[in-house]
C-alpha cells in the first residue's frame, strides 16, 4: 500500500529538461549542483548559483532580449526547454533556453544548430545575458601534485 | 535368487582380473558384459562406445566409488565400460607409494618418466620419495639405513639441498614426537603417504593418473556458480550451502521472499521533502532529516522491525541536507542548507545540542563525517571550506581550497576522504599535511559512501549512475546502470549480511532498486516501487532491513 500522492502534475508552462532530455518532475528532492570553480565566477542573478567562470567566456558581442549578452563555451546547472527554431541577426538557429536549474530563472539560451557554416563555431555553446547574472571573485583551486 | 549369486561370483571374478589388466585385455570385458544380463547389456552386445566426455565421467566416477571404499563396484565399472582409473604404471606406482616399497615406486616412475609433462619433474619426485623413505627410517630408528639414503641417494640429486641439510639435521632426533614436529611431517602411514601421493600426483597429467577428488571439486564449482547466479543471494541467510543443510539434488536459488521488498512502514511526520535518512552503526536508531528544517529520531524494535518516533531535533533555521552518525551512534551531526553557514552536534541519546559550529556567515557546511574515535569530525561545503573539529565546536585544522561536496573517514583512523567539484575524491592527512589523489571520474560525484571494511566505495556519478570503486586497487569494479541521476542529489549504500547488495535511489518516479552484486554478478532487480524515492540508508542488523526514504514528506520502511 502507497501512502502519499503519486506524481504530482507539473504546473510550469515551460517544460524543464536535463541536458540528456529527461523531464524534469517538481519537487522530487535536494538539487545536485555542479560547481565550474575558475577565479572569477559568473552566478545566477536570483539565486546565486554558480554557472560558469571567466575562463570559458569566448565572446561579449552578442545581444539578448535584456541587453547585452556573452557567449560560454561551458555553463552548468542548467535545465532546458524543447528545441526552437529562431531566426536572429546572424541567421537561422535551433536553439534551447536555459534556464536557473535551482530557481529556474531565464539565463539566456543555447545553440543546438546554426544553418550557415560560419556560425557553426556557436553550436553547444551557451548565451548568459548580462543582466541575468551576476560576477563574483572565487578562489585558487587546490589540486595536488599528482 | 540363486541365479543372482552366480552373477555376483562371475562379477568377483572379473573385478580382480580387471584389476591387474586394468582395461587393456579388451576380450575378457566383452565376456564380462555378455554374461552380465542383469546389467542390461544384451548377450552378444558389446559395450557402448563413450566419447571423450563420457569416458572422463566414468573415470571419475570411478574415483568416487574408490574414495569411498567401494572397491568391487569400481572395478566393475571398469571393467563394463572399458574405461581404466589410471594409467597401469601410474596405479602400480601409487599402490608402491601407499605401499612405502620405495624402490619398486622409484622403478614405476622410471617407467612413467616419458609421460610426465616435464621431463625434468622426474628429479623432484624422486626427492619427494625419498625424502618420505629417509624419514620413514628414521622414526623407525633405522639410523644407518637412513644415511645411506641422505647420503647416497638424496644429496646426488643435487635438488633443494637447503632440505638436505635440514633433513640431515634431524639424525640427531631420538623422539619421533619431536622428528615430526621439526620435519612438518604427520609421521610414518596412510596420512602422510597420501599426502605425499597427493603432491607427486601434481606432476602427473590427469591422463596418467586422475587429480584427487576430482569429481567432488567439480561439484563444488557448479553449486558455486549457482550461488554466484543466485539474484537474491545473502550469504549471511546461506543456508544452501553443502554440507550444512544445503542439497546437490536442485539448483540453489534463495526466495524472493528473504529479500526486503515490501513497504512495512509509512512514516509521515516530516512536513516536506525528506532530504535524508540514516540508520545509526548499531542499527538501534534512524534519523530523518528534512526540508522542513527538523530531524526525527526514532527508535527500531528489531522485533517487529519497525521503528517508533522518539523525538524532534528542531530549532534548525534551514533544511537538513546531510546526517552523520559518530560510530559510537550516540551523536549526529546535523548539516543544513548552504545558506546557513553552521552545523549543529546533537547528542541523540538526550535529543539535546552539544555544539555548532559556525565560523564564518559565508561558510557552507554541507556535508560531515567522523573520525573513529567518535570525538573529532570533519565537515565541509561547494564554498570552499574543508575544517577539521572537536566536540566543542572549534575548529582545529582547516585545508584551503577544496570545494567539498561529500566525506568520509577511512578506517585508518587519519585518512579523510573527500569528494570535490573536479569529479575526483582524494585522501587527506590533516596531520602531515599531505593529500593523494584515489579516483578520478568524468563526471560529478554526488554522493558516496564506504563499506564497512573501508575498501570499496559506492559512488552515485551524475548522469552514469552508481559505480563500485576498489579503494585499496583505485580501480572501478563496476557499474550498475540504468540509474538515471543528474538532477537530484541521490544516495546510495550497502546492505545485506556481507555487503551483499547495493540499493539505490533513482530520479524515475515510482522506483527503487536493490542491487546485487555477488561476485561476478550483478543482476538489477527492481523490487518496488515506491514514490519519489531518491534516496536509503541502511541498518546493519540481519535480517536485512533497509529503510528508503522518498522526497516528498514520507519515508517508507522496507
Amino acid at each position: 500500500p502507497f501512502c502519499a500522492d503519486v506524481n504530482k502534475q507539473l504546473s510550469d508552462q515551460n517544460n524543464h529538461r536535463t541536458k540528456t532530455g529527461t523531464l524534469i518532475k517538481e519537487n522530487m528532492g535536494r538539487i545536485y549542483l555542479e560547481h565550474i570553480g575558475g577565479a572569477r565566477l559568473f552566478s545566477c542573478a536570483t539565486c546565486y548559483t554558480i554557472l560558469t567562470n571567466r575562463n570559458e567566456l569566448i565572446s561579449t558581442r552578442f545581444t539578448g532580449a535584456t541587453g547585452r549578452a556573452f557567449l560560454f563555451k561551458r555553463v552548468v546547472n542548467l535545465t532546458y526547454s524543447e528545441v526552437q527554431d529562431r531566426v536572429m541577426l546572424t541567421g537561422r538557429h535551433m536553439v534551447r533556453d536555459v534556464s536557473c536549474k535551482n530557481c529556474t530563472a531565464k539565463l539566456g539560451w543555447i545553440y543546438e544548430f546554426a544553418t550557415e557554416e560560419n556560425q557553426r563555431y556557436k553550436e553547444g555553446r551557451v548565451i548568459l545575458e548580462r543582466a541575468l547574472v551576476t560576477e563574483s571573485d572565487g578562489f585558487e583551486e587546490h589540486m595536488g601534485d599528482d | 535368487m540363486q541365479q543372482q549369486q552366480l552373477q555376483n561370483q562371475q562379477t568377483s571374478a572379473n573385478g580382480s582380473e580387471t584389476v591387474q589388466q586394468n582395461g587393456t585385455d579388451r576380450t575378457l570385458d566383452t565376456e564380462a558384459a555378455r554374461s552380465e544380463t542383469q546389467n542390461g547389456v544384451a548377450d552378444g552386445d558389446p559395450p557402448p562406445t563413450l566419447t571423450v566426455v563420457q569416458e572422463e565421467m566414468v573415470r571419475l566416477i570411478g574415483q568416487h566409488l574408490t574414495g569411498l571404499g567401494f572397491k568391487k563396484s569400481a572395478e566393475l565399472l571398469m571393467s563394463e565400460s572399458g574405461c581404466r582409473l589410471d594409467h597401469p604404471a601410474a596405479a602400480r606406482f601409487r599402490q608402491c607409494v601407499m605401499d612405502g616399497e620405495w624402490s619398486k615406486a622409484e622403478a614405476a616412475l622410471n617407467e612413467l618418466r616419458n609421460m610426465l609433462d616435464n621431463p625434468s619433474n622426474q628429479t623432484e619426485m624422486r626427492f619427494l620419495l625419498l625424502e618420505q623413505k629417509y624419514l620413514e627410517l628414521l622414526e623407525n630408528g633405522q639410523a644407518m639405513e637412513a644415511l645411506t639414503c641422505l647420503r647416497s641417494q638424496l644429496t646426488p640429486l643435487q635438488h633443494n639441498m637447503e632440505r638436505v641439510h635440514q633433513l640431515s639435521s634431524l639424525m640427531f632426533m631420538s623422539n619421533p614426537e619431536e622428528l615430526r614436529v621439526a620435519a612438518g611431517w604427520a609421521g610414518i602411514g596412510n596420512e602422510s603417504r597420501q599426502a605425499l601421493m597427493d603432491k607427486l600426483q601434481h606432476f602427473l597429467p590427469p591422463a596418467i593418473m586422475l587429480p584427487p577428488h576430482r569429481l567432488e571439486t567439480l561439484l563444488l564449482q557448479a553449486v558455486e556458480n549457482q550461488r554466484g547466479q543466485c539474484s537474491y543471494h545473502n550469504t549471511g541467510s546461506d543456508t544452501q550451502v553443502l554440507g550444512s543443510g544445503g542439497s546437490l539434488l536442485t539448483d540453489h536459488s534463495c526466495p524472493l521472499q528473504a529479500f526486503p521488498c515490501t513497504m512495512v512502514q509509512c512514516l509521515t511526520d516530516h512536513c516536506d521533502e525528506v532530504w535524508i535518512a540514516r540508520f545509526s552503526p548499531d542499527g538501534s536508531k534512524l534519523a530523518t532529516g528534512s526540508k522542513d528544517a527538523t530531524v526525527i529520531i526514532w527508535d527500531v524494535d528489531p522485533e517487529t522491525l519497525t521503528v517508533t518516533r522518539r523525538f524532534t531535533l528542531d530549532g534548525h533555521n534551514f533544511g537538513v541536507v546531510y546526517l552523520a552518525w559518530s560510530p559510537d551512534s550516540t551523536k549526529l551531526i546535523v548539516c543544513l542548507q548552504e545558506e546557513a553557514a553552521e552545523l549543529t552536534v546533537w547528542n541523540a541519546e538526550h535529543g539535546d545540542q552539544i555544539c555548532k559550529v559556525s565560523n564564518s556567515p559565508d561558510d557552507s557546511l554541507t556535508c560531515a563525517a567522523w573520525h573513529k574515535d567518535s570525538r573529532k569530525f570533519v565537515c565541509g561545503g561547494m564554498r570552499g571550506q574543508f575544517y577539521q573539529c572537536g566536540l566543542e565546536g572549534h575548529i582545529l585544522d582547516s585545508w584551503e581550497g577544496v570545494r567539498v561536496q561529500c566525506l568520509a573517514v577511512q578506517n585508518d583512523g587519519k585518512t579523510v576522504l573527500a569528494s570535490d567539484t573536479h569529479h575526483r575524491i582524494r585522501g587527506y592527512h590533516f596531520d602531515e599535511v599531505q593529500d593523494h589523489n584515489i579516483i578520478q571520474e568524468d563526471h560529478g560525484i554526488m554522493s558516496f559512501t564506504l563499506d564497512s571494511t573501508g575498501r570499496y566505495a559506492l559512488l552515485n556519478v551524475a548522469n552514469q549512475g552508481v559505480h563500485l570503486w576498489d579503494l585499496n586497487n583505485r580501480t572501478l569494479v563496476r557499474k550498475f546502470r540504468g540509474l538515471t541521476q543528474g538532477h537530484y542529489t541521490i544516495h546510495s549504500c550497502f546492505g545485506g549480511d556481507n555487503q551483499d547488495f547495493i540499493a539505490s535511489g533513482s530520479e524515475e518516479t515510482n522506483l527503487y532498486r536493490w542491487i546485487h552484486q555477488y561476485e561476478a554478478y550483478a543482476t538489477t532487480v527492481i523490487l518496488c516501487t515506491c514514490i519519489g524515492n531518491v534516496s536509503l540508508a541502511r541498518s546493519s542488523f540481519p535480517p536485512v532491513f533497509l529503510g528508503c526514504y522518498s522526497n516528498d514528506k514520507n519515508v517508507g520502511i522496507w
